[in-house]
């Protein structure tokens, strides 16, 4: 019986640890490495490889303007991207969900079918739309912050990432929307409110997991953001911090992968530390809406 | 709720609609008094002085501005990174394309004739005696240099650095083998005279192999990824690139076979491993740096590369010096003197179309700034990249660096890669070919078929077949 016990309640953790080793050992050898000259294993070593050679070198780029620039770049990119993505999202799929309109299922199979292009193969094309798009007054490149959305300024970028996100984006609300009750619509709409009333204040708040967890998604995709901003930004190396850690990685000199664990520690910590905050919400992505719901 | 949609809609529909396709708008016609000229270069960090050296070079410019009573100040904004050549080139293209680019380009002497061809640079003078007569920097420039800035009898670029692509040696290995110190000390000249030949090399790298003085593979290195640092052994057996005359590229069916039987027949000796073709840089790098090769092809910038990476806490040069010899890359026929290809970066100016500024002259007058000893100098000592500038013979902080002293000669025996626009073609054809014999996949006979086979379908009429 007690083995019963034992093998029920601690198995699964030694396998789950067991599973996950390789993991956690990537992570402590990346923290390890940014405090280290070299490592051997897991262990810090000195120039000559003797067991030493704890320095904080590693972490001189926190000193540079340029860090906080692109740290800056890369926190707006991901913002707008989960703002847009949520806000399109959220009245796409309702749209999606409760109305009939003439060319529903097209657009959802289209939507679809969008989702399942390699951002690669629409770079071209994409560029040819951020040359039109930057030709015109204001909104070309005459914005605030943003630059614009034209060719390389960062609403381009934005505008890029969110149109590639907004297919994922739109079917995950749609399916939120569709777990909601007609009840509780039908009620509101019966009392004389608008129908975007009713979206706003009746709806909304009835998927309210799901627009955290797309939030969240959205936002660490935008913070990990490398293709685009490296294709339509001109100085590639100094848009966000993908593709300023990029720029660590020469093409012939030798990389200092310590300083490149650094950065990437850096870029990884605020993912990190949102996701030890928000993961009961990211995994509502694959739960559904509202319990209970018809 | 709808109209206030609608309205913001019209709103943004609207400026799109008037104003969509129109031209580019560029600084306006009285000219902004600070002129912001945006510099990008490529470079591994010992190079970083491609764009530092405009930092010197601008204060110079303004100072001059204003003794003038030119009321433009110039502010210059810097792009550098070690990127690979393509994505400079496609991120360059795009940057053109969308009136975005850079002002000051630097590149390969090689890509003018795509730039130029684009429209994406401007031609800086019509011939080299008058872009001298534009500022006496440029009369400072090594005459022959000019010519790989040269297209269709236009001055498209400034040399910013010239390099030599010798033949190392480890001097140790060669003592191991037997050779005296005079032996070793007389190599260079053997090799300039086409008395130690690629043949002498391979024989040479062999009996090391098979004495043990080197490991298995390790007679000989060549480059290990793609790069026209290849093309020196079909010059080697007496290729060549370009017909200045009809304007097409040519390839030497001949010195093709040569050259690709050589690549076959360095793996086939056991003095370059098996499959060596994408061994990665670092670890290249730290072999012959080290001097486990007995023999390798390599640049004269990775002289400075080994000395301040690779070699920092040995000694750096000092190690070198005593370790590492060079010379030019031996020739592939008896009696012919040896060579090197030497491939200038140059500085181009974008349209304004491309950039989408003005102050192309500005640009210019900044390119002759830079082109000065005591600037290039600092580049070429820190990268041991060859000076470009006839006053830096006699400059003391350039001709006290010994390396650089020493393979100066080899610029009397180098050439350089053609600036045709379909270049990049004729490139990818014969590497292709080249692999495919390297690996044994194709015999060299069936490789240099198959490779001309390819240039002629790829090029037509703007090959020559020798």
């Amino acid at each position: 019986m007690r083995f019963k016990i034992f093998f029920s309640r601690f198995v699964p953790y030694l396998l789950l640890i067991v599973v996950t080793l390789p993991i956690i050992i990537g992570y402590v050898w990346i923290l390890i490495s940014t405090f280290s000259t070299r490592t051997y294993g897991l262990l810090p070593v000195d120039k000559a490889g003797r067991p030493g050679g704890w320095t904080l070198s590693n972490w001189s780029f926190l000193s540079k303007p340029e860090i906080w620039m692109v740290t800056s770049n890369t926190f707006i990119l991901a913002s707008g991207l989960t703002i847009g993505v949520v806000v399109v999202s959220m009245m796409a799929g309702y749209a999606l969900s409760r109305i009939k309109f003439p060319g529903r299922k097209a657009f959802l199979s289209l939507t679809l079918i969008l989702h399942a292009f390699p951002t690669v193969t629409l770079l071209i094309a994409i560029y040819f739309v951020l040359r039109w798009i930057s030709v015109i007054p204001v909104l070309g490149r005459g914005l605030p912050i943003i630059g614009g959305f034209g060719y390389n300024t960062l609403g381009g970028v934005i505008l890029v990432s969110l149109a590639l996100q907004l297919p994922l984006g739109i079917w995950l609300m749609k399916g939120f929307f569709d777990n909601v009750s007609w009840d509780m619509e039908r009620a509101a709409l019966i009392d004389g409110c608008s129908r975007f009333r009713t979206w706003r204040e009746v709806m909304v708040p009835q998927i309210r997991p799901g627009i955290a967890a797309l939030s969240i998604f959205s936002f660490i995709q935008g913070w990990g953001s490398f293709i685009i901003p490296y294709s339509y930004m001109v100085n590639a190396n100094r848009a966000t911090i993908a593709t300023y850690l990029n720029n660590l990685l020469s093409e012939t000199a030798p990389t200092n992968y310590s300083m490149v664990a650094a950065v990437g520690l850096f870029q990884l910590l605020p993912v990190l530390v949102f996701y030890i905050f928000t993961q009961k919400y990211l995994l509502s992505i694959f739960a559904g809406g509202v319990k209970g719901a018809a | 709720m709808k109209r206030i949609f609608l309205l913001l809609l019209a709103l943004m529909v609207f400026p799109a609609l008037i104003f969509a396709g129109g031209k580019q708008e560029v600084a306006k016609e009285e000219g902004p008094k600070e002129v912001k000229i945006v510099i990008r270069a490529k470079g591994n960090p010992t190079e970083h002085w491609k764009v530092d050296a405009f930092d010197e070079a601008v204060k110079l410019l303004n100072e001059e501005l204003q003794a003038e009573g030119d009321n433009r100040t110039v502010v210059i904004e810097k792009i550098f990174d070690d990127a690979s050549w393509a994505d400079v080139v496609r991120s360059f293209a795009m940057s053109a394309d969308a009136g975005e680019a850079p002002d000051i380009i630097l590149g390969g002497h090689e890509h003018i004739a795509v730039y130029s061809t684009a429209g994406y640079i401007i031609p800086l003078a019509d011939s080299v005696s008058e872009i001298k007569k534009m500022y006496p920097e440029f009369d400072d420039v090594i005459d022959n240099l000019w010519a790989s800035c040269m297209l269709h009898g236009k001055v498209w670029g400034v040399p910013q650095d010239i390099e030599a692509r010798p033949l190392y040696y480890s001097i140790p290995k060669l003592k191991a083998l037997g050779w005296s110190n005079a032996k070793i000390k007389a190599l260079p000249e053997r090799i300039k005279k086409g008395e130690f030949t690629l043949d002498d090399m391979i024989a040479t790298a062999k009996e090391a192999v098979a004495k043990g003085v080197v490991e298995p593979g390790h007679g000989y290195w060549h480059r290990p990824k793609r790069g026209p640092d290849f093309y020196q052994y079909y010059f080697s057996y007496g290729g060549y690139f370009y017909d200045p005359d009809e304007n097409k590229l040519v390839i030497v069916e001949d010195a093709l076979e040569k050259w690709y039987a050589f690549q076959r027949k360095i793996v086939d000796e056991g003095i370059t491993p098996e499959n060596f073709i994408g061994t990665d840089w670092r670890i290249w790098h730290d072999t012959v740096s080290h001097g486990k090769a007995l023999f390798w092809n390599g640049g004269s910038w990775q002289w400075g590369e080994w000395a301040g990476i690779y070699l920092k806490d040995q000694g750096g040069q000092e190690y070198l010096f005593e370790n590492v010899g060079y010379a030019l890359q031996p020739s592939g026929v008896r009696g012919k003197s040896g060579g090197t290809l030497s491939h200038p970066t140059v500085y181009m100016v974008t349209t304004e179309k491309a950039s989408g500024r003005k102050g192309r002259d500005l640009a210019v007058r900044l390119l002759a700034k830079v082109t000065t000893k005591e600037l290039n100098t600092k580049h070429a000592v820190e990268s041991t990249h060859i000076g470009i500038l006839k006053s830096q013979a006699n400059y003391p902080p350039y001709n006290k660096d010994r390396f650089l002293s020493d393979v100066i000669y080899m610029l009397d025996y180098n050439y350089f890669l053609p600036n045709h626009v379909m270049f990049s073609t004729w490139e990818d054809a014969v590497w292709e070919g080249m692999q495919a014999a390297e690996i044994g996949q194709r015999s060299p006979q069936d490789s240099t078929a198959a490779t001309i086979k390819l240039l002629q379908a790829e090029l037509g009429d703007a090959l020559i077949v020798k």
